[in-house]
């Protein structure tokens, strides 16, 4: 039987010390839920070393790696969320062209931005980002780092500014709940953490290649998520009652992301690629938005249509007499006009 | 087979460890975690965050922050956090979602000096994801990271973001 000599010299079966070692950290886990993960990675590490399992420099690796690796699998900080983010992005970007039109996309910038502000996370880590995907199957997709890419065969959905600004504002929300991370949270993404804590801890030398893997492993779960799958239908529901109220406090019409709901509604059948596939039936969604509202948990449509009236900064005027679009014409007439001009490029 | 159980002992720990943290602090709600406001130091958890006179988008920036910077954190007003800024007796603001209770940025458990370990390998142990493991992906995959680069260069300031939402632009 192979044997391997302690740093006491007591040399010992190693399955036997194996079994010690697990039973030690048995213990330690058992009794010290006072125990910050740094010490009890140390005090085993201590007792791997003690018996020749592994190196001193493992050992130190191993104890940085495994505080990062639970910090990922707890909640990755927002630098680790935007790298993932770019990945993804790219990735989908692999299978749909961007669409390469400056005007377009600098529309859809302002806008997008503009609504963000209006969101639980006005600033993440590099800001929000939108492009356009030169593509006429619907859908759109939301990174971890706050990339969102919507295709021409969703903007196209789009009859007015209100209604694109509603779905920007779904995927804004995707974003600040954080569904994307989530979709590969809790035991799995403790998993890949584990993977580039052993990658780290367990060689010396050369660990980008096993750090890449694993980094490879998220992405490549995210973007099957978004690409294949699909988020669940509850994070479907949470993102659309979320993006009520970013119109909402932003001065759109809450009310216009069930008028585009509605519109897909004739015009997608389940199974189709993209949204077919990948979201709750727009049917769905509307009874799950009308249900939201019922109960106060969305920000309802306005009685009357005041696309125009809800002013960001007190600075459009309100008339004193009327509250429908056409006496309130300068910021509709505004939005509508600039609707018309990039929605030339759909 | 000595490297193997090695291997198989510490995915153990490594996992057992994980697991532990996660149980011992995690609550996977939907919604991102409010940062404490509690009065004591935050830190700045996107990559620049401007720092202002008025709790609003608009109110001019008095200077700008940059992740893993430290600030004073007083308490906190409908999603602003109150700053307390040397030579001003007004307070100042920032939003309070760019903040974290947790200290990130830094080197984390770092440790020099250690036969075999290299000081970027212990780095990139306690990092994780990073623009080198970006790079490494990329070359490895073939993906082309170039309109990524160039959505990321459409960036607006909040000023002008609010006039477009009034009707500018």
């Amino acid at each position: 039987m192979m044997r391997r000599r302690s740093m006491t010299g007591t040399p010992a079966p190693v399955p036997a010390r194996a079994l010690a070692l697990l039973i030690a950290l048995a213990c330690i886990l058992f009794f010290s839920s006072c125990l910050s993960v740094k010490e009890s990675v140390a005090i085993f590490s201590e007792e791997a070393v003690n018996n020749g399992l592994i190196t001193r420099g493992q050992a130190v690796m191993l104890a940085a790696a495994a505080v990062a690796a639970a910090g990922i699998a707890e909640s990755p900080d927002p630098e680790q969320e935007y790298y993932i983010g770019r990945s993804v992005a790219a990735t989908v970007l692999a299978k749909y062209p961007a669409y390469d039109n400056l005007e377009l996309n600098r529309y859809l910038n302002l806008l997008g931005q503009g609504l963000a502000l209006h969101s639980s996370r006005p600033e993440i880590f590099a800001g929000y980002r939108f492009l356009a995907l030169d593509s006429m199957e619907v859908n759109a997709f939301a990174t971890p780092g706050g990339h969102i890419l919507v295709t021409r065969g969703l903007l196209r959905f789009a009859r007015s500014e209100d209604e694109l600004a509603a779905v920007l504002a779904h995927e804004i929300a995707h974003v600040t709940l954080r569904h994307g991370i989530d979709s590969v949270k809790g035991s799995r993404l403790a998993e890949l953490a584990t993977e580039v804590a052993l990658a780290a801890g367990m060689s010396s030398g050369g660990e980008i290649a096993k750090f890449t893997a694993a980094f490879g492993d998220a992405i490549s779960e995210i973007a099957t998520t978004l690409i294949v799958s699909g988020y669940s239908q509850s994070y479907e529901f949470q993102a659309d009652r979320t993006a009520t109220f970013i119109l909402k406090s932003s001065g759109y019409d809450p009310g216009a992301l069930a008028r585009v709901l509605s519109r897909m509604e004739s015009a997608i059948k389940v199974g189709d690629a993209g949204f077919g596939a990948t979201h709750p039936t727009p049917q769905a969604r509307e009874e799950a938005l009308a249900s939201a509202a019922a109960e106060g948990k969305a920000a309802a449509a306005p009685k009357t249509a005041v696309s125009g009236k809800i002013a960001v900064s007190g600075k459009v005027a309100v008339p004193p007499n009327g509250d429908t679009v056409e006496s309130i014409a300068p910021l509709a007439l505004v939005k509508a006009e600039r609707f018309r001009a990039a929605g030339a490029y759909f | 087979m000595t490297g193997r159980i090695g291997l198989t002992v510490s995915r153990i720990l490594i996992i057992a460890a994980i697991l532990l943290a996660i149980a011992g602090g995690s609550a996977a709600a939907s919604e991102p975690p409010q940062p404490s406001v509690k009065p004591g130091e935050m830190t700045v958890q996107v990559l620049q965050a401007a720092v202002r006179g008025e709790p609003s988008a608009l109110s001019a920036p008095l200077s700008m922050l940059a992740y893993g910077d430290i600030v004073y954190v007083t308490g906190s007003v409908d999603g602003w956090a109150l700053l307390r800024l040397s030579g001003r007796e007004k307070p100042a603001y920032m939003y309070l979602s760019s903040l974290t209770p947790k200290r990130i940025g830094g080197s984390g458990p770092m440790q020099t000096a250690v036969p075999g370990v290299s000081a970027p390998e212990l780095a990139l142990a306690g990092k994780g994801f990073d623009s080198r493991i970006e790079k490494n992906y990329g070359a490895k995959t073939h993906l082309d990271f170039r309109y990524v680069d160039l959505m990321e260069e459409f960036r607006f300031d909040p000023e002008r973001c609010a006039a477009f939402l009034n009707g500018g632009e």
